[in-house]
């Protein structure tokens, strides 16, 4: 007795014939022909340096010579027998822990302002943009200038109002803090307050009516509509914050060259260090692998946590029967 | 009816670019290099310095050289045009900046696009030589009965890795032994300038403080400027090994395996580098120091400078604001100033196709006219130190400089400098840059803890194993 095929058991295997006819072969050789160029230009310029940088990290490699397996000796030294590895890890953090914080503020701060409607607003939008603009390499030579000790403009304001002004970036103490302000000043106003800018658009009016009928001062408003309902705006600008502070470079490698004495000494800046002063390829490559597993560590971190604290607006609370509509 | 691009087009447009592509990659592909039969872990004494060929030809062709970008690269657009029509060879010269300089020259090693003959620095010479990267010269100066004698010996001491001779000396200098003054300056304090040398490190403190001028509590002009900038670890090293060195000292052990820096003679001259700056407050702090030695000086907040041969191109950035004279330092409780020879080399690639051209281009670069050119004797902006040859040191042209003859006898006594064993001196620059920083800085005191430090920072690099 032959067996019929029911229709739903009949729609996987026609569904299998469908892929597999020469028609649907030619169409799918075609849409991965138009997307060859990404493609290639990914394997070659993304793929293949990962995967190669991934073998170097178990080599001696000094561009000189082939390179020399040598196992896990360069992730050993990196955690026995590199002091700097430590340093610069510590500068890192030390730098993430308060350039993140401050960031976050400043930039929903500059939103805030924006959003204010006052007079001049348009223009303000523009003036506080315009850093995170500017090269990076300009703001750094204007801003050791002005934090020079002893002809620098913010010595000598700080002078008219009889405040000894510190040694900035030629102190071991306030190196840190003079790169934090030089990159606040270039990231407060930039894709990060636009980002604020939309989350705070998007937030129902509504609600602050209805908070201000309820008695709501400005402070209660914002602690109890505006931060939970813009909290994945803070928590997309806190990820990428975290990650670009870890990847701190440019600021301490034309500034300070990771001084003095290590005090800006960063952990991307050490492995440039390794790479293209001491031509450590393989070392070099190992520090990279091992970023990249904090970065993924902690930004996975942040994704669990971020159950306890960000609020989307779409989903629907647990035990509520939700509305499906008629 | 607009005309609408097939799929059959569009796909064969992909094609055919792709296939341009492709060729032009292709065209421009490096030959992957051979490798050499040592393995960069393992020591290269076993290993038989790779020679020239004795056979090979130096006429026609092409040869490509790497230089630094500035006065070097200026001075060889006079001398080349000529090479090429004597021997046929055409030169390309393709100069990078300084800072960048063995990063592109090592990237375009490790693809095998490298030129055949390129300007190397006394640090890198041995871990190429280490490498097999670049040729031995030996059998070329023998086939060709070159004359050496006329380079100073601590300059081709410099330029041999292990009995071999690697590398021409094309500069050298004797470290930051002079003492630069502003004429006007020392004048209106009252003070004669010896014309030969300094007696004694008291006079320099003596001279530094009348020198200094204050108001309202900041500083207008300081008396002193040691030979120390922010950013370069290099200038630190140099400017610490020529101290110790007065002071009777050295960095390293003579194998480079062990450090020196908790020695007595090392921790005294340190001490003493940190006493001009903090106790007798006549040289400029750390907190003022800028990316250029002359910086201050052509400011004029500094009236004495310590510098090396470089700095006789000063006049020419002035301005003529101010005239700027020289003499040497004192020597140090050693009874000695110390020397360093720092030289320049020009090397050979080990795979050119050329070397007899190469080489030719070799004793060109490092011959007496290209010597004098680099040190502004021949006129236009120069870098000021000029070739490693006796004769250019004692060319009338040079010696016309004002600025030079104080450094003819220290060239000629120069120390060979000691590297470490595992040929890993910028790695130690760094170090003592970084870890000797809070000392200029007046944070930290240089009692013997801090040298115990210091010797451990630099000791874990020694122990590292060979670059």
């Amino acid at each position: 007795m032959s067996k019929t095929l029911t229709r739903p058991e009949a729609a996987p295997l026609a569904a299998r014939r469908a892929r597999s006819s020469p028609l649907a072969r030619r169409r799918a050789l075609e849409g991965y022909l138009y997307i060859s160029p990404f493609l290639i230009g990914f394997a070659v310029f993304t793929a293949y340096p990962l995967l190669a940088s991934l073998y170097l990290s178990f080599t001696n490699f000094n561009l000189l010579s082939p390179p020399v397996w040598v196992g896990t000796d360069n992730y050993a030294r990196a955690f026995g027998g590199d002091s700097l590895f430590w340093t610069s890890l510590g500068r890192t953090i030390q730098y993430a822990l308060l350039i993140v914080p401050l960031g976050i503020i400043a930039s929903l701060g500059a939103a805030l302002l924006l959003t204010r409607n006052l007079p001049g607003t348009s223009v303000f939008r523009t003036f506080f943009f315009l850093p995170s603009i500017t090269p990076i390499i300009a703001s750094v030579l204007i801003w050791l200038w002005i934090l020079q000790p002893s002809i620098g403009v913010l010595n000598y304001l700080l002078g008219l109002v009889r405040i000894p002004g510190p040694p900035w970036v030629q102190s071991t103490a306030w190196a840190i803090p003079s790169l934090i302000l030089l990159s606040l000043w270039n990231t407060a106003g930039g894709s990060r307050m636009v980002v604020f800018l939309a989350g705070l658009q998007a937030v129902p009016t509504e609600l602050y009516d209805a908070a201000k009928i309820d008695g709501a001062n400005a402070w209660q408003r914002f602690r109890n509509v505006t931060v939970p309902l813009i909290s994945p705006t803070i928590f997309f600008n806190v990820v990428v914050s975290i990650i670009g502070a870890l990847s701190v470079f440019s600021v301490a490698y034309i500034g300070t060259q990771g001084g003095p004495a290590y005090a800006t000494y960063f952990y991307v800046y050490h492995l440039y260090t390794n790479a293209f002063q001491y031509s450590l390829m393989g070392y070099a490559s190992a520090l990279a692998w091992l970023f990249l597993i904090v970065v993924l560590v902690l930004t996975a971190l942040q994704f669990r946590l971020q159950r306890r604290w960000v609020y989307y607006a779409a989903e629907a609370p647990a035990g509520d029967g939700g509305s499906d509509g008629v | 009816m607009p005309k609408t691009t097939t799929r059959r087009a569009m796909l064969g447009l992909l094609g055919a670019s792709a296939a341009g592509l492709v060729a032009a990659c292709t065209g421009a592909a490096p030959q992957a290099p051979s490798a050499p039969a040592s393995s960069s872990s393992s020591s290269a004494a076993g290993q038989p310095a790779q020679q020239a060929p004795a056979s090979g030809t130096s006429g026609g062709g092409e040869l490509r050289l790497h230089v630094r970008t500035g006065a070097e690269a200026d001075t060889l657009g006079d001398v080349l045009p000529k090479f090429t029509q004597d021997t046929g060879i055409s030169v390309k010269v393709e100069s990078f900046p300084t800072a960048d300089y063995f990063t592109k020259l090592q990237t375009l090693i490790a693809g095998g696009t490298a030129g055949d003959v390129w300007w190397c620095a006394y640090r890198n010479t041995p871990r190429f030589a280490n490498s097999n990267v670049i040729l031995a010269l030996d059998d070329l100066v023998k086939a060709d009965t070159f004359d050496l004698s006329q380079y100073y010996p601590a300059a081709l001491a410099a330029s041999k890795y292990q009995g071999a001779l690697y590398a021409l000396p094309f500069k050298i200098h004797p470290g930051p032994v002079a003492l630069y003054y502003n004429v006007q300056q020392v004048q209106e304090a009252g003070i004669t300038m010896p014309d030969k040398q300094v007696p004694s490190w008291d006079d320099v403190v003596k001279m530094a403080g009348q020198l200094k001028r204050e108001s309202g509590g900041r500083v207008d002009r300081y008396g002193l400027y040691e030979a120390m900038t922010s950013d370069s670890s290099t200038n630190t090293l140099q400017a610490v090994t020529m101290f110790v060195r007065s002071w009777g000292g050295e960095i390293y052990s003579e194998d480079g395996k062990q450090t020196l820096f908790n020695d007595q003679p090392a921790k005294d001259a340190i001490r003493f580098m940190s006493d001009l700056i903090n106790r007798f407050k006549v040289a400029v702090p750390a907190q003022e120091w800028t990316q250029q030695f002359e910086d201050l000086m052509i400011a004029q907040r500094v009236s004495l400078l310590q510098a090396s041969s470089s700095t006789k191109s000063i006049p020419t950035k002035t301005g003529g604001k101010f005239e700027v004279r020289n003499t040497l330092l004192p020597p140090g409780p050693a009874g000695k100033v110390g020397t360093q020879a720092i030289t320049d080399d020009i090397v050979i690639n080990a795979k050119t196709a050329n070397p007899q051209g190469a080489w030719a281009l070799a004793k060109l670069l490092c011959g007496q006219d290209v010597g004098v050119r680099l040190g502004g004797g021949t006129g236009g902006i120069a870098s000021g130190t000029c070739g490693a040859r006796k004769d250019v040191f004692s060319d009338a042209r040079i010696m016309a400089n004002p600025l030079h003859p104080v450094f003819l006898q220290p060239v000629q006594d120069a120390v060979p400098l000691r590297l470490p064993a595992n040929l890993r001196e910028e790695e130690v620059a760094t170090a003592v840059h970084q870890t000797l920083m809070p000392i200029w800085l007046g944070e930290r005191q240089p009692d013997d803890g801090f040298f115990s430090e210091l010797s451990s920072a630099v000791q874990a690099v020694l122990d590292r194993p060979i670059a």
